[in-house]
């Protein structure tokens, strides 16, 4: 299978704007701001049925359409780096490796809606790669890719990278933008969406890392091409960040619609230490959790994973042998969820911190009956209530993980907490 | 307050974006790494540079973990604890972290050389377990190489 | 225009405009759908979670308070999903929060108490240790238990966007975040307006004067109007046995909605004070002693006659306060002109304000006229945030809701007004040649020459009220004389079949307008008077040495006699030979005029204590002393009937009327015609002597300058003077 995204990740160098170029770097943009208009950029876009990488999977080209032409205020593109979901770290990749080929999505998604400043928000973490953005970026600069009159088409367009400090809901992205004023990172009510009223008001579209890295691909090979190469509703390949038990974690390029069991039993090498499968987190920690049996048939896409009760978020599956206490993972993901709720609503404030300590009774080995059902009463409370979409992804984590996984939380239950409960 | 250049650096931050307080994050950054946390008296002249208030400076603050408000040891040992981390073995990590250095998270060495603390996902799950010392990332952490890790900083 | 759209509620059929939020559809529809983080005209936050509704066809609950109707939406508020969904968000809300209503301050009035009743679950389901936090104090006036705090940001809001402090904000993230002040130990530093408590739904904000003094049950509110500042707010006087507990404006419709500012809050309880005059006091030897209402009368009445047989009747000076009610000042101005005969009838004032109304050619804004509507607000002079406080309320309200555009004009730039303002830096008293630009195009060089603003800058300010369809012009106490008419002429040089004018003095006492309406305008003894052609004040609730300063100490030393009507031993009292127990506002009924010349009620909320009378009896038993029964009834109520006869303006208005509708304001014929080229000539001449080089003044006036200024009331309120380091009032011994 050709490796499109990550084909120059193996190219020593391919961070150097020289050895980018060797490989068909800046073509796409080149073709773009001499041969093509914004709508038509959006209409490839729209006809590659890309959808989003960062986790709610919303078709791009759709998303470009959005943002109103006759808005006198200026527009902006940000890119969305903030890569803080548990078991993600392909954007990293792409960073790391093919810098340029972010760039160059931005700046096409750029023209496409007529913004003249992007932005990549990038998690604090990630300083190193704050700097090498940066400097990848005074490098296509000097090259005339970058910032006034590019490749001398009188197109304008410079790029901020701007770290975050270390707020997962920084990566939604209303947070986004707000911790991009300078202030808090809440979650903005929506409607108005960020095409309309986005960052300091104006009209704004916030992509994912990858989506924007697909973008020079689909405008060199075409919209029809890249469909083509993954699904009926959800074009091509996307970015799996494999990781946990398996012998061979790391980033692969895979079609839309791959089976989850070739990932990791061909990709991964299969379960470490020759263990049986468990269960599987198939798209990050938002998405809830399936067991080995559901794992068994599922594939890597929306719809399908949907109908599973989970989702495809971003791509990241983490894979569970054994003998893995189902208990402690499940306590490890409401602990992230109650230390990265931003607070600002009551459910998702209140019913994480109340579900950590259910959980640290129970580990503690005080738990009963009753706070099995009480988890699952918190999370019903909290799915669908929530202000923004982590309490939701809070509530996912934990209750279908009490009803598939049932025989490992009894095992925590004693008689001597049935007792101190009472 | 800060270093010549640290205050030509803010300077820059400031005139970069549509409006100046988007700057906030990045002038933190620079301010902690000049004092090494972020007093009171920081947090004042920030935001007396930024044209805010105090207020505005330290509710900001207050909501990213990466910003500290007192002082922390030399080396901040960041070692993830998140799921990918637990399942390749990060508690043993972190048990002989705290067994070595003779602290928990959240606490610093007496003589101020290390802190150790908790973090979330790091981006790393590929290669975990996973700690952050400072801002360098030392992947695939089994207790040799954390030895050998903590040993060789200068 | 409104566009009215069907929509179904609970399988019921409404018409509701479009584009309004469902919750509060939903409520003007009788349809109660709880919440928290709600509050009428504050941004909606859609953080509390308790007013989700199902909408059909959307798959989540939706937020009542964030959802905009729309034709057709069928809606469901009612119904056991939506039962279950609010009894978990009240377990999650009551999952921390301290489970002791007995013990808090807000029980019995708390809104979480209630929602808990109402729509939570019988039993609770939180089983895990709570994390106490200990409550402390914010400001000498605020307290704040932040366990009990939900985060539903009202307070927050309603300082940013109400108040313009900008005071508190949320610190720390997740299940840590908490409510701080803005100063470094997170204590604030603020106005203390006490916004936040009023809007607090929990007890987690309180008062410092009335927390665990009080229970809602056996306290009982009145109605009644502030007496600090012109703009009149409505307030809510909390009464138990016999005190003064607290002012409060909650759910109440009055001109200032649900705010009142530090004063109108907190400054009441002077009324408690036990320094308070309460009997008639006869100076003996040099100290006033106690004596009997009849000898005191007496004393009064034959001084009196005796001084008016001596030196005539001009010989004697009445004197009323701005605070006093209309009525008194009624009784008052019929006592000296018509039982004494004195034409020295005034008021005292801190400016004259009787040539803006001598030249008046537009009606006085209301708060309402400033909060309606898209309009261009011009403010010239003053400082609302510190003397006017709902005025700048309004303000903000008006930038904030309607986009309204604001234009100050000041010789320094004021804080706490809103950031989207056009501010036009003049020289500091350099006001007149503003108004003379706005009157006259052709002076536009002199005015900028002293004014200090270019003349492409004064022909800016020119186009926007040129542009404006709406304009209200707000008047400070800067603009005086010649400017003051040319003030009041605005309206008949800007008016047009388009442009509606109105225009607001930012006068300062509460009812400043009632002392000119009631005819306090005699003129006003100057302290050399005193002792020669003057010989006799009558004082009535006036401290003039405390108002117009040392002078005057003298001049009452001069004075064969000096009467007072008092609430407490002023510096003025220590000269008078009798001083009266009156009552205090909260004690009377009546009326107050506010700087709209809108007329509301002062309610009674209270008994005196001690021997205390309302002004206008005592006023009434001084005539009756002096041999003339005065034509006053026997009744406040009453007395305005009569005076509504009288004075122009008032006609018609009653107390039904104002019951009924809160504020009536008052018709004030206007100047139809204006002699341009006189009262040209009268502010050119003002202008000639200006002086055009004084400094410009760049710093802004000190925060608290008019809302911490200490008063002959509000020093009495044991509170302010503890929170301000005002002296102890000085105790009875050593008067
Ligand atoms: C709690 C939360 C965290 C998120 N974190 C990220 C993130 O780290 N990176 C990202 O690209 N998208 C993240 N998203 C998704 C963004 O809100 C948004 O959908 C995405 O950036 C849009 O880009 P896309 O359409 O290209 O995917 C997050 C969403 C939520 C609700
Ligand atoms: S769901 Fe959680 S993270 Fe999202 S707004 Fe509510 S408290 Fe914040
Ligand atoms: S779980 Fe540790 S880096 Fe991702």
């Amino acid at each position: 299978m050709e490796r499109i995204i990550s084909a120059r990740f193996d190219i020593p160098n391919a961070d150097q704007l020289d050895v980018y170029l060797e490989h068909g770097g800046y073509r796409a943009l080149k073709k773009v701001l001499t041969e093509m208009t914004p709508e038509q950029v959006i209409e490839e876009v729209k006809k590659s049925a890309l959808r989003g990488c960062g986790g709610a999977g919303f078709p791009t080209g759709m998303k470009w359409g959005f943002v109103p032409k006759d808005s006198p205020k200026p527009k902006y593109l940000v890119c969305n780096a903030d890569e803080s979901e548990p078991g993600t770290f392909k954007d990293r990749q792409i960073m790391e490796k093919d810098p340029h080929g972010l760039i160059e999505g931005i700046l096409i998604g750029a023209y496409a809606i007529g913004a003249h400043l992007a932005f990549i928000y990038i998690r604090g973490e990630y300083w190193y790669l704050k700097e090498k953005l940066e400097r990848v970026i005074d490098e296509a600069r000097q090259g005339g890719y970058v910032g006034r009159n590019i490749l001398g088409t009188g197109f304008d367009c410079d790029i901020i990278v701007h770290p975050g400090a270390g707020a997962y809901i920084c990566g939604e992205e209303t947070a986004l933008l707000e911790s991009l004023e300078g202030k808090r990172g809440y979650p903005r009510l929506k409607p108005p969406f960020p095409a309309s009223v986005g960052l300091y008001g104006c009209p704004t579209v916030i992509n994912n890392v990858e989506t924007l890295a697909w973008v020079p691909h689909i405008i060199l090979r075409g919209g029809e091409w890249f469909h083509r190469l993954g699904t009926e509703k959800s074009g091509g390949h996307r970015l799996y960040s494999l990781s946990g038990h398996v012998v061979r974690p790391g980033v692969y390029e895979r079609p839309l619609g791959y089976p989850l069991k070739r990932l990791i039993y061909e990709d991964g090498g299969g379960i470490r230490d020759g263990k049986r499968l468990k269960a599987v987190v198939p798209g990050g920690a938002s998405s809830p959790i399936l067991t080995a049996e559901e794992a068994e048939s599922a594939t890597l896409d929306y719809e399908p994973l949907a109908a599973l009760g989970t989702m495809m978020g971003s791509g990241a599956v983490i894979v569970m042998d054994e003998d893995t206490d189902i208990v402690r993972t499940t306590y490890s993901f409401i602990k992230f969820f109650a230390h990265e709720s931003c607070g600002w609503c009551v459910p998702c404030r209140e019913g994480t911190r109340w579900m950590v300590k259910i959980f640290e009774r129970l580990l503690r080995g005080g738990g009963t009956e009753r706070d099995l059902e009480m988890l699952v009463t918190l999370s019903d409370n909290m799915f669908g209530r929530t202000h923004c979409p982590l309490g939701d992804a809070a509530a996912w984590a934990v209750g279908p993980a009490v009803k598939k996984f049932r025989a490992d939380f009894e095992r925590y239950l004693t008689r001597r907490g049935a007792v101190a409960a009472d | 307050m800060f270093s010549q250049q640290a205050e030509r650096e803010i300077d820059r931050l400031l005139a970069r974006y549509p409006r100046k307080r988007s700057a906030i994050i990045p002038v933190l950054f620079i301010a902690q790494k000049e004092r090494g946390y972020l007093s009171d008296d920081v947090l004042e002249y920030v935001a007396k540079r930024m044209g805010l208030t105090y207020l505005d400076v330290v509710t900001v603050v207050s909501f990213y973990t990466m910003f500290y408000r007192r002082p922390i040891g030399k080396y901040n040992i960041q070692l993830c604890n998140n799921v990918s981390c637990m399942l390749c073995g990060s508690e043993k990590i972190q048990e002989h972290i705290e067994r070595k250095l003779g602290i928990t998270f959240g606490q610093t060495t007496p003589d101020g050389r290390f802190t150790l603390t908790e973090v979330q996902c790091l981006g790393s799950c590929g290669t975990a377990p996973v700690m952050q010392v400072n801002f360098d990332y030392y992947e695939n952490l089994t207790p040799e190489n954390v030895d050998q890790i903590l040993d060789s900083l200068p | 225009m409104t566009e009215w759209v069907k929509i179904t509620i609970d399988g019921k059929s409404y018409s509701a405009p479009r584009g309004r939020y469902l919750l509060e559809v939903c409520e003007e529809l009788g349809i109660y759908v709880p919440n928290f983080c709600y509050y009428y005209k504050l941004p909606p936050q859609a953080a509390c979670r308790m007013c989700l509704v199902r909408i059909e066809n959307i798959r989540k609950l939706q937020t009542a308070c964030t959802v905009r109707v729309q034709d057709g939406m069928v809606v469901t508020t009612n119904s056991d999903e939506i039962i279950g969904a609010r009894q978990g968000m009240v377990d999650f809300i009551l999952a921390n929060h301290p489970l002791d209503c007995p013990m808090c301050d807000k029980g019995g009035e708390c809104e979480l108490q209630y929602m808990s009743l109402t729509y939570g679950n019988l039993f609770g389901r939180y089983m895990e240790t709570k994390e106490h936090r200990d409550e402390y104090q914010l400001s000498p006036f605020i307290w704040l238990d932040p366990q009990r705090c939900i985060l539903c940001y009202r307070c927050i809001r309603v300082c940013d966007e109400w108040v313009g402090d900008h005071a508190l904000g949320v610190l720390g993230r997740g299940a840590h975040s908490e409510i701080i002040g803005n100063k470094r130990d997170g204590t604030l530093e603020c106005e203390n307006c006490g916004n936040c408590v009023e809007v607090c739904p929990v007890g987690a904000l309180t008062s410092a004067n009335f927390r665990f003094r009080a229970r809602p049950w056996d306290i009982e509110d009145t109605i009644t109007t502030c007496t600090y500042c012109a703009d009149g707010c409505q307030l809510k006087l909390s009464v138990r046995d016999g005190k003064v507990v607290r002012a409060w404006a909650k759910d109440m419709t009055g001109i200032n909605m649900e705010f009142l500012c530090l004063k109108g809050r907190y400054g009441n309880e002077f009324v408690n004070s036990p320094d308070r005059v309460h009997a008639p006091l006869i100076r003996r030897q040099g100290r006033l002693e106690q004596a009997s209402w009849d000898e005191a009368i007496g004393l009064v009445a034959s001084r009196l006659k005796e001084i008016t047989a001596t030196h005539g009747a001009e010989s004697i000076a009445c004197l009323g306060s701005p605070r006093l009610t209309n009525e008194v000042l009624y009784v008052l101005n019929k006592f000296a002109r018509d039982v004494i005969g004195t034409p020295w009838i005034s008021h005292i004032a801190e400016h004259d304000w009787r040539p803006l109304f001598n030249m008046l050619t537009a009606p006085l804004a209301t708060q309402n006229d400033i909060r309606s509507g898209k309009k261009t607000l011009l403010l010239i002079g003053g400082n609302p945030p510190e003397y006017n406080p709902l005025t700048a309320y309004s303000l903000r309200y008006a930038v904030r809701e309607n986009g309204s555009r604001l234009i100050i004009v000041n010789a320094r730039p004021l804080l706490r007004l809103p950031e989207e303002s056009e501010f036009f830096h003049i020289r500091p008293g350099s006001e007149p040649a503003l108004l003379l630009a706005l009157l006259d195009e052709s002076q536009l060089n002199l005015v900028a020459e002293i004014t200090n603003l270019s003349v492409e800058r004064l022909g800016a300010l020119r186009r926007a009220l040129e542009e404006s369809e709406d304009l209200v012009v707000l008047i400070g106490p800067e603009v005086s004389g010649a400017a003051l008419e040319a003030a009041g002429a605005l309206g008949a040089r800007w008016a047009t079949e388009r442009r509606r004018v109105r225009l607001l003095p930012l006068m300062r006492f509460n009812n400043s307008l009632g002392a000119l309406d009631m005819g306090l305008t005699g003129d006003l003894p100057a302290p050399e008077d005193i002792g020669a052609h003057i010989k006799a004040l009558y004082l009535v609730g006036v401290d003039p040495i405390r108002t117009y300063g040392d002078r005057w100490r003298e001049a009452l030393a001069r004075a064969e006699f000096v009467v007072v009507h008092e609430l407490f031993t002023t510096e003025t009292a220590e000269y008078a030979h009798v001083v009266l127990p009156a009552m205090s506002f909260a004690e009377i009924d009546g009326t107050f005029t506010n700087n709209a010349g809108q007329v509301q009620r002062v309610r009674r909320a209270l008994e005196s204590g001690g021997e205390r009378r309302p002004d206008w009896v005592i006023l009434r038993l001084v005539a009756k002393g002096m041999g003339v029964e005065m034509d006053v009834r026997g009744s406040a109520m009453a007395m305005l009937k009569d005076l509504a006869e009288r004075v122009p303006g008032y006609e018609g208005i009653t107390y039904e009327q104002i019951d009924a509708e809160g504020a009536v304001q008052t018709h004030r014929a206007l100047v139809k015609e204006v002699s341009w080229n006189d009262l040209l000539d009268r502010l050119n001449a003002q202008v000639a002597a200006l002086d055009r080089n004084r400094d410009m003044l760049t710093e802004p006036p000190a925060l608290g300058t008019g809302l911490f200024e200490r008063g002959t009331l509000i020093e009495h309120v044991p509170l302010m003077a503890q929170a301000f380091g005002w002296d102890g009032s000085r105790s009875r011994d050593d008067r």
